[in-house]
């Protein structure tokens, strides 16, 4: 089987980066780090969509087939994350008593955090944390200004968090 | 490229992130998801090993 790290671009043509192995990896510290650390330095060549960690296909036939047929979506999700790097950020946990004190947290967390969102071309909650979409350019304003606000940061990631499901 | 480099000198990642990023983000393709017991050097990876052009193959 093949397993795919991201796709993305090599000399402009829309490209997944594959690599043959017997099996789909078990989701350890180790292989999850090594699938990061590949993802990564893949984004420092070029625009790249990570892949689900885990993620194999049979064979190089439906890993083309796949390009081929979601490639107007892959072109359309590769041009939003070009030049751009995510960054997690987190805050303090609501521990919300009710259902109105938990809106009310959530409110006062997308304010707090408005100062963020004016950098970032795009932003999503997480579980965890808030991730941010940020153009390189800004990345160290961005950090800057996390690290003024108290805030606790995670990145610069590969966009994991700004790629979307490729549904039937 | 100097600029990515200080990018990558000081990043900061925490397995707890890794993780909701890695097994809840990323690029899904339905049904398609195996997660199954294997033994393999992932850091040997070559970026040489990239499947080329799927436009190529379109358009020829």
């Amino acid at each position: 089987v093949i397993y795919v790290y991201a796709i993305g671009e090599h000399e402009g043509r829309l490209t997944a980066f594959v690599k043959p192995v017997d099996g789909a990896p078990e989701p350890e510290p180790e292989t999850l780090l090594n699938h990061d650390r590949v993802v990564y330095s893949l984004m420092e060549r070029g625009p790249v969509l990570p892949m689900r960690f885990g993620t194999v296909l049979d064979d190089e036939t439906e890993v083309r087939s796949l390009l081929l047929s979601r490639r107007k979506e892959l072109r359309d999700m590769l041009a939003r994350v070009r030049g751009r790097v995510e960054f997690g950020v987190r805050g303090e946990q609501t521990k919300a008593t009710s259902g109105r004190a938990y809106m009310h947290a959530r409110l006062d967390r997308k304010r707090s955090l408005a100062p963020l969102a004016e950098l970032a071309a795009d932003s999503r909650a997480r579980h965890k944390d808030t991730a941010y979409l940020v153009d390189r350019d800004l990345a160290d304003a961005f950090k800057e200004r996390a690290r003024s606000m108290k805030l606790a940061l995670s990145g610069p990631w590969p966009p994991y968090s700004f790629t979307g499901a490729l549904d039937d | 490229m100097s600029r990515s480099d200080s990018l990558a000198a000081t990043r900061e990642v925490t397995l707890v992130d890794l993780v909701d990023r890695l097994l809840g983000g990323g690029v899904v393709i339905s049904g398609d998801i195996t997660l199954a017991v294997a033994d393999i050097d992932l850091v040997q990876v070559s970026l040489r090993a990239l499947v080329a052009s799927v436009e190529k193959v379109a358009s020829g």
